[in-house]
Order: C-alpha cells, then sequence, then structure tokens
C-alpha cells in the first residue's frame, strides 16, 4: 500500500483529536455495554458449573429424592447391593454468617474416606491439610482460597454461623484451592460428613449420594429401578443443563438489552465514521484528481476504518471487564432470588469470549462506517472534492416502510421463539430511525417556508431544513435511545402495577407463617404449629400449601398442594376456566395450572396432565389456568387432599392466617407471636410486609434492566454531542458569514440552540408513539414467549412526560460546548482559511 | 505537426443537470493539440472552461463525442483506468492550489511518483529548487504564502514527466506580480521539458506567449483574435 496515501489520511485524525477519540470512544461504548452483559452471563453459567461439580472424584450422576432427605440405612442397604459402583454420600445445608448483610453460605459434608484411595478428592481439596483433624473434630471445616479471603479468615480461625435459631462455632483447619483451579465454589464450607449432619441437625440423613458409572457399565437403567421410592437417578450432564435452561429467559433479555445498546453505538460510529470521512471530501478529491484509483481509496479508508475498529474494541473490552463488576452483583442477586443458588462473586474471563465480542464489535464498526467510505469512493474523481450530497429522503422512506413490513411478517410467524419478536422488535425501531431525518427537515421546512424576515429562528430552520442531515442523524440517535427507555419503562410499569393487583388479590390472609430453614432441629413441623394456630380465638382460618416437585410427561414439574378456606378462594384470578369448574372438582383427581406452565406446555382446560405418583402414572384433569408471577417455569396446584392421595405426606412449607371477625391484623400477630413466636425459626410476616418483600424482589429483578437502560442513553447522549460537534464543524463558515454580516453572539447562540431545540423536540416526539409500540410488543410478544405471563397494558404518563423533557433537556446539554465553540470563532478567522 | 496528436476531440459535448434542469456546457467541440504546444483557453465565467480541462483530464465523462489524449480513447476507460491514466499521462494546477494539506511540500512532490512506482532520482530537489522552494521542502501548505503554494503544485504536475499538463486559472488566486513570476516560470519550465500545456485563464501575458489561444463562447470553442 501506498505509504503516502496512507500518511495523507491518517494524520488528519490525528490533528483533530478530539474527532479521533469520539469515533473511538462510540466503538468503546457500544462493545463495552455487549461485553459486560456476556461476562455476567459468562460468570453465572461459570459459577454454577462449579456449585454443580461434585467435589468427589469422577461423578457422574447424583440420586436425590423429592423432598431432599435420603434414609442413611436405605443407602447402606444400596451400596451393598451395588458393591462394585462407587458411591459417595454427601449431606448439603444452607446457613447463614450474621453481619450486616447476612451472607448465606453452603455446608456440604462428605466422606473423602470413601473416595479417598480411587478419587481425586484430595487434589481438589488440597493436599496440606489435617485429615484426622477433618474427621475427629466436629466443626472442622475447609473453604477455599477466595471464600476465605472475602470472609477475612485463614487457617485455624473460628467462624459461627446460624441454623435457624441456633449457631454453630466452626473451625477452618484448612485453605482448598479456588473454584477456577478445582477446588470446591465459592461460599461452600466442606466437613466431614457425620460433622456436617450434627451441625444441620439431620443425623441418619443425606442429602444426596454421588455416583460414578462409566458409560461401558450400561448400569444406569437397573440402578434407576433399584432405587427407593421417591429417590431418582439423574445424570450431571442433565442437572446442569436444567439449571441453565432456568435463565434462558433472562439471559435471552438481557443480552437484547445489550445488542440496543450496541446498536446505538452503531449510530454514534456511524456518525463519525461519516464525518471523518465527508469532511476529508476535498483530500480524497484531491487525490483522486491526482490518479488515486477509487479502490486504492477504498483499501486506506477501510483499513483506516479496521484500526479503528481493533483500537475501540480493545478499549470497550477492558470497559466492559469493569462494567461487568458492577453488573455481576444485580444479576447475581436476581438468579439467586429467582432461579438457583449459586456463589456469582468473580467475573469469568474467557479468551474465547472476548474474542468473539471483539468480532461482532469490529464488524458492527465495518458496517457503520462502510456507508460513507462507499460513497465517498463511488463519487467521480470530478465531484469528490464537492459537499456532500443530502440524504435521500424517498430512499429512507422506503427502507423505514420495509424494515416495518419485515416486522410485520416476524410477528406473523407461528413461532413461540423469541428471536423472530426481537427482530420484529428491531425492525420496528430502525424503520422509525430511518424517518427522523426526513420528519426533522420536513418539519423544519414547513416551520420555516414562505417570505419571511431572517430572523435567527427562521435561519436556524432554514438550515435544518437544508443542512440538517447530521442533525438527524444525532436526533435519530436520541430517539432510539428514548424510545427503548420510554418501552421499558411502560412495560415495568404495567408489568409492576400487574403484580401489585395480583398481589393483594393472592394475598388474602392476614399473617404469613414459614419456617425457611428446614433443618431446624428439634423444631416442630408446621403442620403442628399450625394445630396450635387453629386453636385461638383471634383466628378464623388458616390455609397451608406444601411445595414439591414431580416428574411427568412434560418432565420435572413444581407442585403445590393447598389447603384452602373459602376466604381463599377469591385469590386466583383465572385466564382460561372457571372458578365453578375448579371448585367443584377441587377434590377430585384435577388440578388448575399457572399462565407460564400452561404456556410452555401447550394446555388447557379439558386436557389431562400425567403425574408419576407413588403408585404409578395419574392423570390430571386441568380444570383452570390461574395468572402466577411468583415462576416463569410455572406450577401445578391441587387440593391437599388429592396430593395425599397420590404422593408422600409432607410437612407443609407455608401457612396463611385469617384473623376472626373483628379481630385486627395486630392483635392478630400479637395472639401467633405470644403463642408460636418461639418455635425455633418460625417466621410470622404481616400481608403488607410480604407484599413490600415480593415487590422489592420485583424492583431487585430490573434493577439489572435499568442499568443496561441508563447506559444505552449514555451511549446515545455521547453520539448526539459528537453529532452536533461534527454540524458545527460543517457549518462554521456559515456561522462566521452570520457574525460577519453582524449578528451578535447572542443571536448566533439563539440559532444553535434552536437547531438542537427543534432537533430535540422531534426526536423526542417521536419516541414517544414509538415507545408505547414497542412496549406492547415487549409486553404482547416478548413477555409472553419469554416467561408465559401477560399483563395488563399501564401508562406511567409522568415517566413518559418526564422522558420527553429529559430528551430535549439532553439534546439542549449536548449543545453547550458545540455552541460555545461556534461563538467563540472570529470571523476573520474561519473565512480566511475557507 | 507531429502524426498523433497528444489532444484529439471531436463533437465533445456536455451536460449538467438531469430533466428540465438539464443544461448543455460544451457544444460539439473539436479540438487538436500536438506535442509540445502551450494552448491558452479564453472565455468568461461559466463558460466551460474548467469543464473542458475537467474532460481532458479524465476527471469528468463527456455526455457524447470522443475524446482521445495521447492516442488513448478515454471514453473506453472504466474508472480505474481513467485513474491509472491521470496519475500517469496527466499534470493538473488547480487554481486553489489544492495541495494535501496533511503531506509536506516534498510529500506532495513525491505521491505522483510513488502512485506511478517511480523511484526519486533527485528531481523534487531539482524542481524545488528551480522554484526557489528548497529550504521548505519540510513544511506544510499552510505555512506557505499563496505564490509558494502554487508553485509547488506546479512542481508535483510537472514531477511525473506528465503527457499533458493542464492547468486551471493557476494565477487566479495571486497577485499582479506573484502571478508574473508564477507564470513566467511555469512556461519556462514545460518548454524546457516539451511538455504539453492546456492552460485556462484571464491572464494577457500567458496569451502573449502561448503558440495558441482559443476562446470558449457559449460552449463553442473559437480562435481567439
Amino acid at each position: 500500500m501506498n505509504t503516502l496515501l496512507l500518511r495523507a489520511t491518517a494524520r488528519h485524525l490525528l490533528r483533530h483529536p478530539w474527532q479521533l477519540g469520539l469515533a473511538l470512544l462510540g466503538i468503546a461504548l457500544g462493545v463495552a455495554v455487549v461485553c459486560a452483559v456476556q461476562l455476567t452471563q459468562a460468570s453465572a453459567r461459570q459459577a454454577l458449573g462449579y456449585a454443580q461439580r461434585s467435589l468427589i472424584g469422577p461423578s457422574t450422576h447424583r440420586i436425590e429424592s423429592a423432598d431432599g432427605r435420603l434414609d442413611e440405612q436405605a443407602y447402606a442397604a444400596l451400596a451393598l447391593r451395588w458393591p462394585r459402583l462407587r458411591f459417595a454420600p454427601v449431606v448439603s445445608g444452607e446457613v447463614m454468617l450474621p453481619g450486616t448483610p447476612p451472607r448465606a453460605l453452603q455446608i456440604v459434608g462428605i466422606d473423602p474416606l470413601a473416595e479417598w484411595q480411587t478419587g481425586d478428592t484430595g487434589a481438589r481439596l488440597g493436599q496440606i491439610f489435617d485429615l484426622m483433624r477433618f474427621l475427629g473434630t466436629p466443626g472442622s471445616t475447609l473453604v477455599n482460597t477466595t471464600t476465605a479471603s472475602q470472609l477475612g479468615v485463614t487457617r485455624d480461625d473460628a467462624l459461627t454461623v446460624q441454623i435457624g435459631a441456633r449457631s454453630a462455632t466452626l473451625e477452618i483447619i484448612g485453605l482448598a484451592p479456588a473454584a477456577q483451579a478445582g477446588g470446591p465454589a465459592d461460599d461452600m464450607l466442606v466437613m466431614d460428613i457425620a460433622s456436617a449432619q450434627e451441625v444441620l441437625g439431620l443425623a441418619g440423613q443425606l442429602s444426596s449420594i454421588e455416583v460414578a458409572l462409566s458409560p461401558a457399565h450400561r448400569s444406569a437403567r437397573a440402578l434407576r429401578a433399584s432405587l427407593p421410592t421417591g429417590w431418582r437417578l439423574t445424570s450431571n450432564a442433565t442437572r446442569l443443563g436444567a439449571a441453565r435452561e432456568m435463565t434462558h429467559a433472562f439471559d435471552v433479555n438481557l443480552t437484547a438489552l445489550s445488542l440496543l445498546a450496541l446498536m446505538v453505538g452503531m449510530f454514534l460510529i456511524y456518525n463519525t465514521s461519516s464525518f471523518l470521512v465527508l469532511q476529508r471530501r476535498p483530500l480524497f478529491g484531491r487525490l483522486r484528481a491526482l490518479g488515486v484509483s477509487r479502490r486504492e481509496l477504498f483499501t486506506v479508508l477501510l483499513c483506516e476504518a479496521l484500526v479503528l475498529g481493533i483500537t475501540g474494541c480493545a478499549a470497550g473490552l477492558l470497559l466492559g471487564r469493569g462494567i461487568a463488576g458492577l453488573l455481576l452483583e444485580h444479576v447475581a442477586r436476581t438468579i439467586n432470588d429467582l432461579y438457583y443458588r449459586a456463589a456469582i462473586t468473580e467475573v469469568a474471563t474467557s479468551p474465547w469470549l472476548l474474542a468473539s465480542i471483539a468480532t461482532l464489535g469490529l464488524a458492527a464498526t465495518l458496517v457503520a462506517a462502510l456507508p460513507p467510505i462507499v460513497a465517498v469512493t463511488r463519487a467521480a474523481a470530478g465531484d469528490a472534492g464537492r459537499a456532500a450530497r443530502h440524504p435521500h429522503y424517498p430512499r429512507l422512506i422506503r427502507f423505514a416502510l420495509a424494515a416495518w413490513a419485515l416486522a410485520a411478517v416476524l410477528l406473523a410467524l407461528p413461532t413461540r421463539a423469541l428471536l423472530p419478536g426481537f427482530g420484529a422488535l428491531f425492525a420496528c425501531l430502525a424503520g422509525a430511525a430511518l424517518l427522523v431525518p426526513w420528519l426533522l427537515a420536513r418539519g423544519a421546512a414547513g416551520l420555516s417556508a414562505g417570505p419571511r424576515h431572517p430572523t435567527p429562528s427562521v435561519l436556524a430552520l432554514r438550515a435544518l431544513s437544508v443542512h440538517g442531515h447530521r442533525a438527524g442523524l444525532a436526533a435519530a440517535a436520541l430517539m432510539v435511545a428514548c424510545a427503548t427507555g420510554i418501552a421499558i419503562t411502560v412495560m415495568i410499569a404495567s408489568f409492576r402495577v400487574s403484580v401489585t393487583d395480583w398481589l393483594a388479590a393472592l394475598l388474602r390472609a392476614d399473617i404469613y407463617v414459614s419456617l425457611p430453614t428446614r433443618a431446624a432441629a428439634g423444631g416442630q413441623p408446621l403442620a403442628a404449629v399450625r394445630t396450635q394456630i387453629d386453636a385461638l380465638p383471634a383466628v378464623g382460618a388458616t390455609s397451608a400449601v406444601v411445595r414439591s416437585s414431580a416428574r411427568a410427561d412434560q418432565g420435572r414439574i413444581q407442585l403445590l398442594a393447598y389447603d384452602l378456606p373459602t376466604a381463599a378462594r377469591p385469590g386466583f384470578q383465572f385466564v382460561a376456566g372457571s372458578a365453578n369448574a375448579v371448585w367443584t372438582d377441587w377434590h377430585a383427581d384435577s388440578v388448575m395450572i399457572t399462565e407460564p406452565f400452561a404456556y410452555h406446555h401447550g394446555l388447557a382446560p379439558g386436557d389431562r396432565l400425567r403425574i408419576d405418583t407413588r403408585a404409578g402414572t395419574v392423570s390430571f384433569r386441568v380444570t383452570a389456568v390461574y395468572r402466577d408471577y411468583a415462576s416463569e417455569r410455572g406450577s401445578v396446584a391441587m387440593s391437599r387432599d388429592t396430593y395425599l392421595r397420590h404422593f408422600a405426606a409432607r410437612d407443609d412449607d407455608g401457612l396463611g392466617v385469617y384473623a376472626a371477625p373483628g379481630v385486627s391484623a395486630a392483635a392478630l400477630e400479637a395472639a401467633l407471636r405470644n403463642a408460636v413466636g418461639a418455635t425455633p425459626g418460625l417466621r410470622l410476616q404481616s400481608n403488607a410486609s410480604l407484599r413490600a418483600l415480593s415487590l422489592a424482589v420485583f424492583d431487585q429483578t430490573f434493577a439489572v434492566t435499568d442499568l443496561l437502560r441508563l447506559l444505552a442513553l449514555g451511549v446515545a447522549f455521547v453520539g448526539i454531542v459528537s453529532a452536533l460537534l461534527a454540524q458545527q464543524m460543517e457549518r462554521l463558515t456559515d456561522y462566521a458569514l452570520m457574525r460577519a454580516l453582524g449578528f451578535s453572539r447572542v443571536e448566533l447562540l439563539r440559532v444553535v440552540l434552536l437547531q438542537t431545540l427543534a432537533a430535540g423536540s422531534v426526536a423526542a416526539s417521536l419516541a414517544v408513539p414509538v415507545g408505547l409500540v414497542l412496549a406492547l410488543l415487549l409486553i404482547e410478544v416478548i413477555n409472553v414467549r419469554s416467561f408465559g405471563w401477560t399483563m395488563s397494558l399501564h401508562l406511567p404518563w409522568p415517566a413518559i412526560v418526564g422522558a420527553w423533557v429529559s430528551a430535549v433537556c439532553a439534546a439542549l446539554l449536548a449543545a453547550g460546548y458545540p455552541a460555545w465553540r461556534a461563538t467563540r470563532q472570529t470571523p476573520a478567522s474561519v473565512l480566511r482559511n475557507d | 505537426m507531429n502524426a498523433i496528436p497528444v489532444v484529439a476531440a471531436c463533437g465533445l459535448c456536455m451536460d449538467y443537470g438531469a430533466g428540465d434542469l438539464r443544461s448543455r456546457v460544451l457544444h460539439d467541440l473539436d479540438l487538436r493539440v500536438d506535442r509540445g504546444q502551450f494552448v491558452v483557453i479564453l472565455g468568461r465565467s461559466g463558460s466551460g472552461k474548467s469543464t473542458l480541462l475537467h474532460l481532458l483530464g479524465a476527471m469528468d465523462r463527456a455526455t457524447a463525442g470522443t475524446l482521445e489524449v495521447g492516442g488513448t480513447d478515454l471514453g473506453a476507460l472504466d474508472e480505474e483506468a481513467r485513474a491509472r491514466f491521470r496519475r500517469r499521462a496527466i499534470g493538473f494546477v488547480f487554481q486553489a492550489y489544492n495541495l494535501l494539506p496533511t503531506l509536506s511540500v516534498r510529500e506532495n512532490l513525491l505521491l505522483p511518483l510513488q502512485l506511478n512506482g517511480i523511484a526519486d532520482d533527485g528531481r523534487c530537489e531539482r524542481l524545488l529548487q528551480r522554484l526557489g522552494l528548497a529550504g521548505k521542502a519540510a513544511r506544510f501548505a499552510d505555512q506557505l504564502s499563496g505564490g509558494e503554494q502554487q508553485r509547488v503544485a506546479i512542481a508535483r504536475a510537472l514531477v511525473h514527466e506528465p503527457l499533458l499538463v493542464l492547468a486551471d486559472e493557476p494565477t487566479g488566486n495571486l497577485d499582479e506580480e506573484s502571478a508574473r513570476d508564477v507564470l513566467a516560470l511555469f512556461v519556462e519550465l514545460v518548454r524546457a521539458s516539451g511538455r504539453t500545456l492546456i492552460m485556462a485563464t484571464h491572464s494577457t501575458d500567458a496569451c502573449a506567449v502561448a503558440d495558441r489561444v482559443l476562446r470558449l463562447d457559449h460552449g463553442h470553442l473559437v480562435n481567439a483574435s
């Protein structure tokens, strides 16, 4: 390549560092947001992998039961029956580390002697620790180095934990390798199995049994058939896949938001690239006149875009790594609250993931930078130095209509896949963005039409209508960011109102009672507590629920067994089927299913659901579908009587207590505390506090969404500043001429700010209807396909108006520096250099 | 006259715009210029002088007619070939100098040589010396006066020894004294190298030393009286 050619084009960039900086910033910001989301998701997957990974040798399968407890005697019998198989019993349970805030830790009790000769437990747990002390001293525990560092503990330190109402003091006798090095997962306390049983109050019980089945053995089926009733054998791969599947919709939504930020970033890249290219049109014209061919010029500019892209992507990856650290805490809390338990504390940095993100960023850069490069190289040599042509508005309108047509086609596809839904969303947004420059030019032309005195207002609007293509780009970027913000705000508001209404309808009891930590040794079963509560004069009625799981044709399902008083029945909002049908057959072999369950499995009232029970598979009739936002996987509800006919009895998981007539909620709570308050581990919550807690979890879930929305707005703001600066550069001669003709600085400032106000107003005004359409798509398509939930549309007008005002203010703020620059130039200096 | 003229244009027409806004700038223009000739083209502003030079320099395509420069039919060349023809056979001097602002004086002269794969055998230094710019080789365009910039542009147009040198009002932006000096130097260099020069100008000094003076009048080329 001609080095002088490279030098001629590249030196311009180095002489205008702010333009170069803005170009790099656009790429970096877009890449950073995508990188942050992808790294966060990879961290969650990695943490899940560590949490699910066995500590005991090459385990391939796990034996568990529906209620999480295996009888130790039954295990001994199993081991005797299968002497050639390698079994490793495990006891596990959650404990709390007191503090502000309290921290949940996982105790995992293992039997190292069972695997010591054949497994690689030593490698996982660390070679240097006292085995005799581990086996012989109650409370001896190992933690990995990461957790030890986070807790500020080391070898031989004591650790006091809470199990329900009890506390236990553990002793750290060794530090295991970090999870990334093959050690235990973070926040895991590894103990001898007997010690763990004692601490957790699980004497004679196991949580699971690890087993290693070689592929040649083919004994999985036989082993499964020999298991006691209620025990199940699942492969590690299946368990990991199921856990990952749980967060699929959450992952997709996060990814879509990050891609939206990249889309806004691409506007920025396009704008700065086009400005960098178009500002050098005279230079390119001279080069073409000297005989530089189109191909040579195209190659140089493409190389330039590649270098910018690589540099911007590198900066974006670094920035994204930092943002991932901020996102991680929010995502971790959401996943732990809603999906599965995993200590997501470290950002996973995979070279392959970073390379793929960098490739995406580079591709986005080239896609955004190519149009202006192609436009300037396709110009004839004689035209190459002339001013840029205005955008071809009819073509933009045709593209916009084509984008909307594509959106309609994607929505009409008979599918439940998320990709077409998001495709329609982006196509809708892109179509609207393409119209913004035309709308701005038409609006400005309309307002300044006709013979008028050349006041600053008229001049400003005329300039917009004729030369406003760059302002049109800025307005398009602002519209995209603002419309997205409005869409997400409306969606979240609608969701929140729907959840609030649902909670208000569902939570009809005055007080809710639960035992959070099942391993409360010496504690009463909740059923026994209910008996005491029922006897109180202040209590009108109680309800109870058992949460269980079972295997059905659709796979593993969540079962809810309700014992409901009549007062509780109106709490269920039926979206299909009738209340009469439900309650008439409530005690028969019938079930009602939640909306997500019905959506994901294509079930409706009248269909049958086959569930494996202790007596074999039973066919239950679906009587209704009811609204439920508690679980995106969905649940199946039946009466307590029906449950007990087909499944093993379990303790209640929660109680609802209804006050007797004339008794206030406060009086009821006082009576309950007096009667059962001393029960170890018992939790009493008022209706109001439970609603508040549920809404707090809801708000936490969308904290990540809000953060990403702000990032997208930040990218758009940078884009607007860049576009307005570029516009001022292009119009410097015009402004100098106006000053030479007698316009004061204030009048010139008014012109610049009026143009920005017009661009911002058009963008913000178009963003409202576009945002509402996007919100409808999010509610009626994306949410339904992601989670199976339906909700009513709620328009938070104060927030929508606030978004409009914020967008206009952002545009004016962005114009501050460019306007100041435009008015600082002396006319002579500009006109002399022209 | 040489057997193959440097420029042979026949029935050349050039239109701008489209539809109702279409206007013809050059009407059936015939022109023959032999090797070594210095031809001046006079004409009012908007008469089409720059248009003609752009056509001769393969920077634009005629709407109709034939145009051969150095025996090459410019109408038969695609865009890539035209670029290569330009770099090899044409040296252009613009009224507004049009130096590359991001290259130094010396680099502006080296660029045509690099484009043609010609090594610098000291010709850049010689040209700069001849044009009185020897000590300014490292400077950039914004560090030179108008006259100096135009002399660099002249040197750039001549450094690769093109077949045809085209100058579009080369002294239009200069004061009278600078214009005279630049013009004299320009013509001397072209004559000395035996190049063919076609210049669009209002300068009577140029008319006085030209071999032929033609006038563009409403798109038609006539001999100036």
